[in-house]
């Protein structure tokens, strides 16, 4: 198993990053975009939850089979939030008899 | 081509060895053990206080439906009584049964290793799991929780007066020794199998007990989200289930049952693995189609993960959502089907002995059988929109979760009993309570069939007076059940001290954990082996098994 140090800068400048984007989501809260704002709001979770992957969970540095694992764990989130949102996204597709 | 044997396999000690039991003692020395084999007793002492007590409240449940109008408890009660019976069954004993228990036990000896990858982290699973425990049955001694043990909103976050909260927390803990678990088997099978023992030379029980390790990992995280949210909207008011604040209760369910039905796998899985090495043993032939069995263990837990949408079809899901899940449940059937034939197949001109562990194992895949089939019926959408929320579903995975899982758990112990306790049973009255558990447990679920068919709902404290001998019926068998379930408790506690002493391998069958002492010692194997032949292959093993 690789064994890389990761150096106190990386981890500083990774916290600084998820500070920023916090701060950044909080002020999307107070600007109207319309539906950009879902998907400006889930893309700086994705950054941050990537920025935590790789260098706080040290997904850059493992083994392959740790990499593995972890885009498995993505997979499985995927699955869920997209079945899900399958049933919501279809719900007014189909009429009402007699309507 | 057995290379290495080990130690004889049927000789009893001549004099005594010191054993995983016997190397140290004292209370202090199982508390703060490491050893996976102690773990794994300490955890069946823990499922078995669980077991017995969410099956008492089942035991007042069936006698209070003696009556139509029930006679023992007000409704709330009961209320309080089929949730605190569904908490404490699901994951104080289904979840950590047989993986926990077993699992901990054989997992490392038929690997070939010393441990776990992670000793301390077993203990520590352990300890959460009964701070979890402990926390739960807090609940249930300051009054109980009345949401069902499937929580649903916004009934649990909004109108519930219960304890659902410390329930909640008491639950959540207990995940994380799950995942625990989970990962230490996952870490464990992947850099602690001896020498040549390939992924295609493990036992079936490894694989599935691996494919039960991923669904533990990947879907525990979201129950556990799931809990913590039903406390966030109850405690701080977000809206996220109500509603009322801006939430909707459907996204609950989506939550919960994407835990939940992989859920049932966690719970089934490791029943198959159990069986998967019974069948064999006791059929003297090596498992039919090693390769289909293994790869559908995998292929449930995967296709697990697809099906959640079925819980809810009649709870406001979208036609094409629950056509989508109704199809991709179907798909689980694949899977499930293939180890049925397999098993069949296994003991199709075999030399078939119907030990007690085995007889478990032919009431197991008969049980499942008749579970998995029912299921496919819930998975129509036509049939489940009439029987949903009726008898007919308890009957349906009661069949599954104890005709299937405590079955073979039952199965499992009567089988490893020999090696954990160095002791044999005495076989007259285990093959006799292995009936009367089949038996009993037929009478009690199979009426609930017809009940749930004619339209008899779930969690009713009283009911319509024709559906009065049926429910005589079940209660009946509940009983008979409860019978065969206390004797193994009894007679095994007297082998254990006055049992014959067992020899190594009385089964006489391949496995590596086998070929140690029993009971074992502290680190399992004296030496490492080294494997070079299949699973179950006795024919490569046919001289020193004696098998003539």
């Amino acid at each position: 198993m690789s064994q890389s140090t990761v150096s106190v800068k990386t981890y500083a400048f990774t916290l600084i990053g998820l500070l920023a984007l916090t701060l950044l989501t909080s002020l999307l809260a107070l600007v109207d975009l319309g539906n950009f704002s879902f998907i400006a709001g889930v893309a700086i979770a994705a950054v941050k939850a990537s920025l935590i992957a790789c260098f706080f969970m040290h997904a850059l540095y493992e083994m392959k089979l740790i990499r593995v694992i972890m885009a498995g764990g993505m997979i499985w989130f995927l699955i869920m939030i997209s079945l899900t949102l399958g049933d919501y996204l279809t719900r007014g597709w189909m009429p009402y008899p007699g309507k | 081509m057995a290379t290495v044997t080990l130690f004889e396999p049927q000789s009893a000690p001549a004099q005594p060895r010191l054993n995983y039991l016997t190397e140290k003692t004292g209370l202090m020395s199982w508390l703060f053990t490491t050893d996976h084999k102690r773990i794994g007793l300490l955890y069946v002492f823990s499922i078995t206080f669980f077991f017995f007590f969410g099956g008492f409240f089942a035991l007042l449940m069936r006698l209070h439906l003696l009556l139509p109008q029930g006679w023992l408890f007000g409704h709330e009660t009961y209320n309080k009584l089929f949730t605190m019976h569904g908490i404490i069954m699901v994951w104080f004993f289904l979840i950590p049964s047989i993986p926990n228990t077993l699992g901990n036990f054989v997992l490392p000896m038929m690997i070939g290793a010393k441990d776990l990858a992670f000793p301390k982290l077993n203990l520590l699973s352990w300890y959460i799991f009964m701070l979890g425990g402990m926390t739960t049955l807090y609940a249930l001694v300051r009054g109980g929780v009345d949401t069902g043990w499937t929580f649903y909103t916004p009934f649990s976050t909004s109108y519930s007066t219960s304890f659902v909260i410390t329930a909640a927390v008491g639950i959540l803990i207990a995940g994380f020794s799950s995942i625990l678990t989970g990962l230490n088997f996952i870490a464990t099978v992947h850099r602690m199998r001896a020498p040549g023992l390939t992924w295609f030379r493990l036992p079936i029980f490894i694989w599935s007990t691996y494919a039960t390790s991923l669904i533990l990992v990947l879907a525990t995280p979201v129950l556990a989200i799931t809990l913590a949210m039903i406390g966030i909207e109850r405690i701080f008011q977000v809206g996220i289930f109500d509603p009322a604040l801006g939430g909707d209760p459907v996204l609950f369910q989506h939550m919960f049952w994407f835990y939940s039905h992989p859920a049932v796998y966690i719970m089934v899985l490791p029943a198959m693995a159990v069986v998967s090495e019974i069948i064999p043993t006791f059929s003297r032939k090596p498992i039919f189609g090693y390769k289909a069995v293994a790869f559908s263990s995998m292929a449930i837990a995967i296709l697990g993960f697809l099906v959640w949408g079925h819980h809810m079809f009649v709870a406001g899901e979208s036609a094409y959502a629950a056509m989508t899940f109704s199809f991709l449940s179907y798909m689980v059937a694949i899977p499930s089907a293939i180890k049925v034939f397999n098993w069949t197949a296994t003991m199709y001109r075999g030399s078939v002995q119907l030990d007690t562990p085995m007889l478990y194992a032919i009431g197991f895949v008969a049980l499942f059988t008749i579970g998995g089939m029912t299921g496919l019926f819930l998975a129509a959408l036509g049939i489940d929109v009439h029987v949903t929320d009726t008898y007919f579903v308890i009957a349906h995975f009661h069949y599954i979760m104890v005709g299937g899982t405590v079955m073979a758990f039952l199965g499992g112990v009567h089988y490893w009993w020999p090696k954990i306790s160095g002791k044999m049973y005495p076989e007259f009255l285990a093959k006799l309570s292995a009936l009367t558990v089949f038996l009993g447990f037929n009478l009690t679920f199979f009426p609930q069939f017809i009940l749930g068919y004619m339209g008899m709902p779930r969690r009713y404290a009283a009911y319509p007076p024709e559906f009065q001998v049926l429910n005589v019926l079940s209660t009946a068998g509940a009983s008979i059940l409860g019978v065969g379930y206390v004797v193994p408790l009894i007679y095994l506690m007297w082998a254990w001290k006055y049992g014959e002493s067992a020899p190594d391998n009385p089964w006489r069958t391949t496995g590596l954990e086998w070929k140690t002492p029993s009971p074992p010692p502290k680190h399992n194997f004296e030496e490492t082996p080294v494997v070079t032949w299949k699973a179950y292959d006795f024919e490569a093993q046919k001289e020193e098994l004696h098998l003539g």
